[in-house]
């Protein structure tokens, strides 16, 4: 199940399970139809409770960030394992997203401290 | 090389079929007690095949997916995924990273995962007839992973 959290300008989007050609589709329109409302001008992507991507997640990441630079906001992917890393990298996604993988930042409820300034 | 295990599946090209795929493949992995890195490259690499013979083989469309999976007494896996779609006019340019026909929300990196994910990857691709892919993988052997551990200790 996909949980979004709206922080200030910060959006965070937690997804679960394996993201494929048949689930992308869904978590598209999940994700646009909620950033497209709040226009949020970090779009951060945790793929802490994903076990499986292929590519139609960077697909997905790379559709994201697309979608964000319409109002100049940024893509921020977290918690990606060391395979999804090969293929964005293939993907060139780190020209356009930054990454935070953070070992504690794999449960939830830990996330509050990165908004306390 | 004699041949240790082998089974062929086909499943009609819904896109929800794509986990059930991965799923069988790691399923006849499972009594060559793979490795965890080895499942995730290999499920990688078939869930890539599968995907491109269901958005561009078959356009979407209804057709018969098969799948072969051979295991080698060398551990070499040998994954051949078969369409029989509408085949691919140019090879070479539909295995160039980023070159894609599917849309803004595909990478078009799906050949050059497989490749990346997998020890060869030879496509074999007719117009109007189908297009097989065959993934070459050998794989690691645990003792393999404990030396490794070993020496690094």
């Amino acid at each position: 199940m996909i949980t979004v959290e709206m922080n200030d300008d910060t959006m965070v989007v937690r997804l679960a399970g394996d993201i494929d050609h048949h689930t992308a589709g869904e978590i598209r329109r999940y994700i646009d139809e909620r950033a497209q409302i709040m226009k949020p001008l970090v779009l951060k992507m945790d793929f802490a409770a994903v076990p499986f991507m292929d590519s139609s997640g960077i697909g997905l990441i790379l559709g994201r960030i697309r979608l964000l630079k319409l109002w100049n906001g940024k893509v921020v992917l977290m918690n990606i394992s060391e395979s999804v890393s090969r293929m964005a990298k293939m993907a060139g996604v780190f020209n356009f997203a930054t990454v935070e993988n953070k070992a504690e930042n794999t449960g939830r409820g830990n996330y509050k401290n990165e908004y306390i300034k | 090389m004699n041949i240790l295990n082998e089974a062929t599946i086909s499943f009609v090209s819904n896109s929800g079929n794509e986990a059930f795929a991965r799923a069988s493949a790691v399923a006849f992995l499972l009594s060559a007690d793979p490795t965890v890195n080895d499942i995730s490259d290999i499920k990688t690499a078939l869930s890539e095949a599968v995907t491109n013979a269901i958005i561009h083989g078959y356009k979407n469309a209804k057709g018969k997916i098969y799948i072969n999976l051979k295991l080698f007494e060398d551990r070499k896996l040998v994954i051949k995924v078969r369409d029989k779609g509408c085949g691919i006019a140019d090879i070479k340019k539909a295995m160039e990273p980023l070159f894609t026909t599917g849309g803004e929300e595909q990478a078009g990196i799906g050949f050059a995962v497989m490749q990346s994910f997998s020890d060869s990857l030879k496509v074999k691709s007719e117009i109007n007839k189908g297009t097989t892919v065959t993934i070459v993988k050998k794989l690691c052997c645990k003792d393999d992973v404990k030396n490794m551990t070993v020496k690094r200790q």
